[in-house]
This record gives C-alpha cells, structure tokens and sequence, in this order.
C-alpha cells in the first residue's frame, strides 16, 4: 500500500522511507533508532499502539496502528498533503562521497525559521541512506531505509548558515549504484514534543572529494 | 616521509575547517525558494 501511495505521489517531491525497527542492530543494541529521538516522542504518544508507524515533518504528523488499506490511505495522504503545503524554513544544501563503506555527507543549512537552532532543542542533521526499489525481508516497502547518522546542530540563529558533517558507517546495500542520501534539518517543539522538520533534500554525489580521517559520528 | 607529513597538514587543516564550518555559523544574505522535499518516513506497513 505504502509502495502504491510512492507511486501516485511520484510527480511531487516527496520521498518516502521505510525503517526496519532492529535497524543497524549491533549486538542487540540498536546503534540508530529511524527517526532517533523523534520516533520516541511518537511512541510514547500512546500506549499500546502498534505499526504501522509513519510520520512527516520529522513526527509533526504521525499515524500509528492502522488496521486497515483505507485507513492507512486516508491518514497518509491527509499527512502528505499537509506536509506539501507547508513552506520550507531552511535552505538545505547536500553532497557526498564514499569511503570504503560509509558515506560522508557534507550539508550546508540556512536557517530561515525564527528559531534558533541548537542542543537546547535537539536539532540535528541527519542523512539517511535508501536503496529504491530493492527488496528486504527486514522491509515491508521498496523504499528501504538502510541506515543513517545525524550531526547536531551547535547553535545555528535565524538567518544564519552553517555547515554539518555526518559521516554514514556500514552501508551494505546490494548495489551502491543505486543508492540515495536524504538529508533533513529538523528540532524538537518543546521538551517531550513533538519534532518538526524545516527542509530535507537529496544529497548530490560530489568528486570534490575532502580527505579526513574517519571518525565516526553519533549515530 | 616528506610527502607523508605533507599528506598530514592536509588532513588536520581539512578536519579543522570542516570543524570551524560547522560551529562558526557565518551570516547568510539570502533566503532561497527552495521548494520543500516532505519526508514520509514508516515502520511496518499494512501491504
């Protein structure tokens, strides 16, 4: 159904991404939780609900628990839609290169919200790796998010412009020809609140290759 | 050991303005029209 609705919206800019919930296991302790701190928010939003968990705008809109195809239909679009009309209050710029198996992402975020950005309020970077149209039995989509990492946001004004790292460990798709890197800029409301996103875009592939030693970031 | 240490310089001065980029935001004079990229993002799915 989530493969379907990626199709009727595949005029619009929107892009969709489907997490496994042990992503990126290691040892039993999960290394990246899809969309880290802001699928918790979702999930202690109510007690007992279980998937389909979806969001848009980093967990602004969200829909949990649907039982049903038309349910699922109605909300999501209703949530997409919502998310179309909503403007971008960032300007995101993207690109990447690999190394080995990682990927090291380069963003640049102006920030033309009215909120400064920071730890204060969770904002982040993350880049999140998709391998389109490949098949996992970990997925229950063809839009399979395999793994991600985010770089906090030090302090980043109304009007200002910064630039994040974030480097992507232990990307194992089945082909690296076929990989897309989405990068969002997104903070949290309030204190046990819900996120929200201020733009996302895909990463460009860059043969300006920056030569730094692999450190690995928070996942 | 010459090219080697050259090789070095490059990488620390390389970390550092990656470092000094990301927490030295500078003043930006534009505001883009950027079009918005929604993110629909799930876990599971009622296929």
């Amino acid at each position: 159904m989530i493969n379907q609705l990626a199709e009727d919206y595949a005029n619009q800019p929107v892009v969709f991404l489907d997490y496994h919930y042990d992503l990126a296991m290691d040892d039993g302790i999960p290394t990246y939780f899809p969309p880290e701190a802001r699928w918790n928010v979702i999930q202690a939003s109510e007690e007992g609900l279980g998937l389909t968990w979806a969001v848009v705008d980093s967990g602004r809109l969200h829909h949990r628990g649907a039982e049903t195809e038309g349910e699922a239909v109605a909300a999501y679009v209703t949530m997409i839609d919502d998310a179309l009309a909503q403007p971008a209050r960032a300007a995101l710029t993207a690109s990447w290169w690999r190394s080995g198996n990682s990927v090291i992402v380069l963003a640049t975020v102006t920030n033309n919200s009215e909120i400064t950005l920071s730890p204060e309020n969770n904002a982040g970077v993350h880049a999140i790796v998709k391998e389109p149209y490949a098949v996992y039995d970990t997925h229950t989509t063809i839009h399979p998010g395999l793994n991600g990492a985010m770089a906090q946001i030090p302090d980043l004004a109304p009007g200002e412009t910064g630039t994040y790292l974030i480097v992507i460990p232990d990307i194992d798709p089945y082909d690296w020809e076929n990989l897309e890197f989405i990068v969002l800029v997104d903070y949290q409301t309030a204190p046990g609140l819900k996120f929200d996103q201020l733009q996302a875009v895909f990463a460009q592939p860059t043969t300006q290759i920056m030569y730094l030693p692999i450190i690995e970031g928070r996942p | 050991m010459k090219s080697g240490k050259k090789l070095l310089a490059l990488l620390v001065i390389s970390l550092l303005a990656t470092l000094m980029a990301g927490t030295s935001p500078t003043k930006s004079q534009a505001i883009t029209d950027q079009p918005k990229l929604v993110v629909f993002e799930s876990v599971g799915s009622v296929e």
